[in-house]
């Protein structure tokens, strides 16, 4: 069987995973998504409309940007996971538009083993994306629920 | 008698302590968890591999969690962020239940705090927390935001001031 994601022993904490996925946010991408989610907020929708805005253009819907970013990291963090325990202070640092580029890096915080199942343990990591410029554009923490390799 | 639909509210609409149940509801597809785990990149098994998915605790496809985060958002932005400049983000965000494809969600917010923009003169922050509950009424998602929103502009003033 393929393998993808990580096992609860390979995450070292202090570890920063530099994700090997990028994305070009493509005006097709922000459409569609909008219209998948049902936010039709015209700084996302309508040119006319944000035109009259200080960023004089279509903004990048926040819940795309942050769900690529979660899509960034999928194979190197949650690959495995059993559940995605929660997300913490998830910050839209600064606005994302169409034609920028997308990274991110994940840095391990902490691990600790469950305390009800001996075959799994949480991981606690931080999540950085940045533009083309290196400028950060969202951050946001997370708990993940991975499975041990071997019990 | 022209009635203009409203989309969004300004920040003097808001009062907190206020719970607002969203109108729009949406059930899950295969195409929208499908379309959503390609173009964001999320590709777990257990969200687009069946003979995995089957074989998982749930033994079915799993709706991706930022589908359920993204429609929550989107579902309550006639009613919360419709109007907003600014998307903040979010202080706290959990997958309270699991969602599966052909179950239907729905949303309510509660008002939690406003205040007005240290950085924007004419904005406030209102704080919201979002449930969102599927067809048995469990809780799916809990999540709690912040957004900014612009004021009302009065044109009274702005003709005084020549603008």
């Amino acid at each position: 069987m393929p393998e993808f994601g990580r096992y609860y022993e390979d995450f070292e904490v202090g570890q920063i995973i530099k994700h090997s996925a990028s994305k070009t946010i493509l005006e097709s991408d922000n459409n569609l998504f909008c219209l998948l989610t049902m936010d039709h907020n015209p700084l996302h929708l309508d040119k006319e409309y944000a035109r009259h805005y200080p960023y004089n253009g279509l903004i990048v819907v926040g819940t795309l940007v942050f769900s690529i970013v979660v899509g960034f990291s999928v194979a190197d963090i949650s690959g495995k996971a059993i559940a995605n325990l929660d997300y913490e202070d998830v910050k839209h640092i600064k606005p994302v538009f169409i034609g920028d580029t997308l990274r991110a890096e994940t840095e391990i915080l902490e691990k600790r083993e469950s305390k009800s199942k001996n075959d799994r343990g949480i991981v606690h990591v931080m999540t950085r994306a940045y533009n083309q410029n290196n400028e950060m554009v969202l951050s946001l923490r997370r708990h993940v629920l991975i499975p041990k390799k071997t019990v | 008698m022209k009635i203009f639909e409203k989309f969004g509210r300004y920040y003097e609409d808001f009062e907190v302590g206020d719970s607002i149940i969203h109108a729009r509801t949406k059930t899950i597809s295969e195409s929208d968890n499908n379309y959503f785990c390609l173009l964001s990149m999320n590709h777990h098994p257990v969200h687009l591999d069946m003979a995995y998915a089957s074989k998982t605790q749930h033994g079915r496809f799993l709706v991706v969690g930022p589908l359920i985060i993204g429609l929550t958002v989107g579902i309550s932005s006639q009613e919360i962020s419709g109007k907003a400049i600014k998307d903040l983000g979010f202080d706290f965000m959990k997958h309270t239940g699991p969602v599966f494809v052909g179950d239907t969600i729905r949303v309510e917010s509660m008002i939690l705090d406003k205040y007005s923009s240290e950085t924007e003169t004419n904005a406030g922050i209102v704080v919201i927390e979002s449930r969102t509950y599927n067809q048995d009424n469990q809780e799916v998602l809990f999540l709690k935001r912040k957004v900014m929103i612009p004021k009302r502009i009065d044109l009274n003033l702005l003709q005084e001031s020549g603008c």
